[in-house]
């Protein structure tokens, strides 16, 4: 990837010094992930002899591409330094939007499609808002996250959408041709391809970088960020809502609060993948190893037969660690003698996953011995 | 950097896929014989840590081995799978972990006879060990028993009564549920169960019509599924354990009020909303009920609606005090209605002269039923559910029955049941709770 402020100062500067190892740290913590890929995966395959199994693998990708799609696109508005919390009720208005079609006797196609034009409306809506009006991201998306889901539920009440034909519910339970690979998977593998693409080779996706180091600046310098801010938030409702399709038709029927409370998940493996928060770094990489990190934690988990609220707390520490941990490697960088000595971050990666490992144990400790 | 990361990222995923596939000969498809089958590919780098990571392993399994009386079936397989990996890579201390194991576990016998196919063919990073073990094969079996949710004390009973039939049939029940009631979280669970190759699920379902292709799965996988309590709809499940029927629930109600009026007196309904269709259908079947020579003296004087709010109950509950001052008994036929109406019976000091019944739990109604204030009132055990759940589960599992409508089998304590046309199996009358029981619920 192209950083020339970071290659460029790499002695004399000093001013640059702190970004430097900064960057230096991100581009670490991609392999810190693949190292705790291996070793969940290596716990996984140590507790569970149904872990490394390609059926199961595979069928267990299907419990995370919704949440994978909408991923995508959140990497570009946390990039720019914004949030969207509407995702999950977008993807509800826009499945139950189609369920409702369905239910009036809409083609199922024509439903899905208009269901993809409500997402992305819902996103303009959000883009509108905080981009033309400069309202905060936050409030907004706070604002349509309960707006969209009380539209779905005025759409479909208490009644649930049931029935779609098969060739449609093959979008999520289906396999390709006579393979063991769901739709849904190839679906996402092209996807995140493409975002990939655009956010490390396009000028949009550099834009979005600059606009999330200093919007102000970036606007001074031409960078149109009201059309970008705009068009990323769209894209944001558009994959909800296919994400929505590819959920309603996993569950082969629709309720309004289908999806709910997929935003947070969605949120927490992005910063899990190294994108900061406070916008201007991270990679599309290190999303996509979050949710394979996320997803095949939660797929050990489940196989040990760890409980939810377990699970959950694992995942919340995890996500702690997180932004934990380049806090404070950055510190302990910043010390002139540990400079370009990568061992202390190596330690701390070792300790990382030694604490992991002992909480995997202790927290197996923890299923009742019935 | 984005080119390096793909790069490992890819290597990683060939690695991934090809331990996975050279790992599985042909086991996925071919039937009980090789069900257990386990890979496990360990780099000579973490080799040491493995080791006592196995041995932890092995020790907390054998001692929950002893404890479930060797029939945990997946622990089982569990230390199959690393005691004969580590026994490849040659871990001297780990063969005492084995033995102990092999002393307490029945399903040992098998556990040994599993034949080490190590074909180590793996590519330059480290060796691996196939290790190929029978773990389902043996007699004992796991059910999963799956709230809608954990934490709440009404599954919780019903966990009580599973267990207790598990005890009795020999078998081991898992609660695992979701951490909340959520049909996304409940599916995701109920996948992994599917990959555990568990021997049975009993489900309580988060949505009748989302489940139904998990329970499809499950079946297509050859895992019996029943569900109590909430049902997936037919299609995504053998057999429904339906908690009560309207008409037993209506002639519970009347029954109770009766005996409280002492035979004969003004009676009145608190309902939930105007629309509710369980509870109109109960009032329907009431007022049928009370056609009878037996509720002759009985006289429904009122029906009030208290929307299943507490203040709004409370209120309709004093209302219809005052507009018939000889009323002898309130009948809620709601959980929230019910315990409004005593709230409100006992702050007017109307205790004994007023009696409440109907609808509700335990827990709610307990200082009301040794106050007074609403002596006795119905609702279905879910212990008894959770038993028979098992119970049932247990029958079509091991193959007494296929789970067809007019099967007929025996659940234990509670007798013999017969699977109707529409796949449903009927708990049986409402049970009622008074001073003598209902210290024996919490829920």
């Amino acid at each position: 990837m192209t950083k020339p402020i970071g290659s460029a100062a790499t002695t004399q500067q000093p001013a640059y010094s702190a970004r430097d190892t900064l960057a230096r740290l991100l581009v670490r913590w991609e392999w810190l992930l693949v190292v705790l890929i291996i070793a969940v995966a290596v716990l996984n395959t140590r507790l569970s002899p149904f872990f490394l199994r390609t059926n199961n693998l595979l069928r267990t990708t299907s419990d995370f591409m919704e949440i994978g799609i909408m991923m995508l696109p959140m990497v570009f508005i946390i990039v720019t330094g914004n949030i969207d919390l509407s995702i999950a009720s977008t993807l509800g208005l826009s499945a139950s939007f189609m369920g409702w079609l369905h239910i009036m006797g809409v083609n199922i196609w024509l439903a899905a499609t208009a269901a993809l034009l409500v997402g992305a409306l819902a996103g303009l809506l959000n883009g509108v808002l905080i981009a033309r009006l400069r309202l905060p991201a936050l409030v907004v998306t706070l604002g349509t996250f309960s707006f969209y889901r009380g539209l779905a539920y005025a759409l479909l009440g208490d009644q649930a959408a049931r029935g779609y034909p098969p060739a449609f519910t093959s979008l999520g339970q289906g396999t390709l041709g006579r393979t063991r690979i769901p739709v849904a998977l190839l679906i996402f593998v092209l996807l995140a391809l493409a975002f990939g693409l655009v956010l490390n080779r396009m000028t949009f996706g550099r834009y979005l970088y600059v606009i999330g180091n200093n919007e102000e600046a970036s606007r001074f310098s031409g960078v149109p960020t009201v059309r970008i801010k705009i068009a990323m938030y769209v894209l944001s409702g558009l994959m909800a809502a296919l994400a929505g399709l590819i959920l309603a038709a996993r569950f082969g029927s629709t309720r309004p609060d289908i999806g709910t409370g997929l935003e947070l998940t969605v949120i927490t493996v992005t910063v899990l993948g190294g994108i900061s928060i406070f916008g201007g770094s991270g990679t599309m990489i290190g999303a996509i190893l979050a949710l394979l990190l996320i997803g095949i934690l939660r797929f050990g988990m489940g196989l040990v037969n760890i409980q939810g609220q377990v699970q959950d707390i694992v995942i919340g520490s995890l996500l702690i660690l997180s932004i934990l941990l380049p806090r404070l490697a950055g510190q302990l960088s910043a010390i002139r003698s540990w400079r370009g000595a990568t061992l202390g971050k190596i330690g701390l990666a070792l300790l990382v996953t030694v604490l992991f490992g002992w909480f995997f144990f202790w927290s197996r400790t923890l299923i009742p011995a019935k | 950097m984005f080119e390096k990361g793909l790069r490992s990222f890819l290597i990683l995923v060939v690695l991934a896929v090809l331990s996975a596939c050279g790992g599985t000969p042909a086991t996925t498809t071919s039937s009980t014989a090789t069900q257990g089958a386990a890979t496990s590919s360990s780099s000579t780098m973490a080799a040491t840590t493995e080791t006592s990571a196995a041995t932890m392993v092995a020790a907390t399994d054998t001692s929950t081995t002893t404890m479930t009386a060797a029939t945990e079936t997946s622990a089982a397989t569990m230390a199959a799978a690393t005691d004969t990996s580590t026994a490849a890579t040659a871990a001297a201390t780990d063969t005492s972990a084995a033995t102990m194991t092999a002393a307490t576990d029945t399903t040992t016998a098998t556990m040994a006879a599993a034949t080490d196919t190590s074909t180590a063919t793996m590519a330059a990073t480290g060796a691996a060990a196939t290790a190929a073990g029978s773990g389902a094969a043996g007699g004992a079996k796991t059910y999963i028993l799956v709230p809608k949710a954990l934490g709440n004390p009404y599954f919780d009973t019903a966990n009580k009564g599973a267990q207790q039939a598990a005890k009795e049939l020999g078998v081991t029940v898992t609660y695992q549920g979701p951490a909340t009631a959520d049909a996304t979280q409940q599916i995701q669970l109920i996948n992994s169960l599917i990959a555990q190759n568990v021997s049975g699920l009993a489900i309580s379902a988060d949505d009748s019509d989302a489940l139904v292709p998990a329970g499809k799965q499950a079946m297509d996988a050859k895992i019996p599924v029943v569900t109590w309590d909430s049902a997936i709809a037919p299609g995504g499940r053998m057999v429904h354990i339906n908690q009560a029927v309207a008409a037993d629930i209506a002639a519970i109600q009347i029954k109770m009020a009766s005996d409280l009026a002492g035979g004969a007196g003004k009676i009145a309904i608190l309902s939930a909303t105007s629309t509710a269709p369980n509870q109109n259908e109960w009032i329907g079947l009431m007022k049928e009920e009370l056609k009878k020579p037996d509720y002759a003296k009985l006289q429904l004087v009122d029906t009030v609606y208290g929307d299943d709010q507490d203040e709004k109950s409370y209120t309709e509950a004093q209302g219809l005090m005052k507009k018939y001052p000889d009323l002898k008994v309130i009948i809620a036929p709601t959980t929230v209605g019910i315990a409004s109406s005593a709230r409100a019976v006992q702050d007017a000091k109307l205790v004994g002269k007023v009696f409440v019944t109907g609808l509700g739990t335990p827990n709610q109604m307990r200082d009301y039923v040794k106050s007074g204030a609403a002596p006795q009132f119905a609702l279905w055990n879910p212990s008894d559910l959770g038993y028979l759940a098992i119970q049932t589960l247990d029958a079509v599992a091991s193959g007494k029955i296929k789970g067809q409508p007019g099967d007929t089998f025996t659940a234990g304590k509670l007798g013999s049941y017969t699977i109707d046309k529409d796949g449903v199996v009927l708990l049986g009358k409402p049970t009622v709770f008074n001073k003598d029981n209902i210290d024996q619920f919490n829920f």
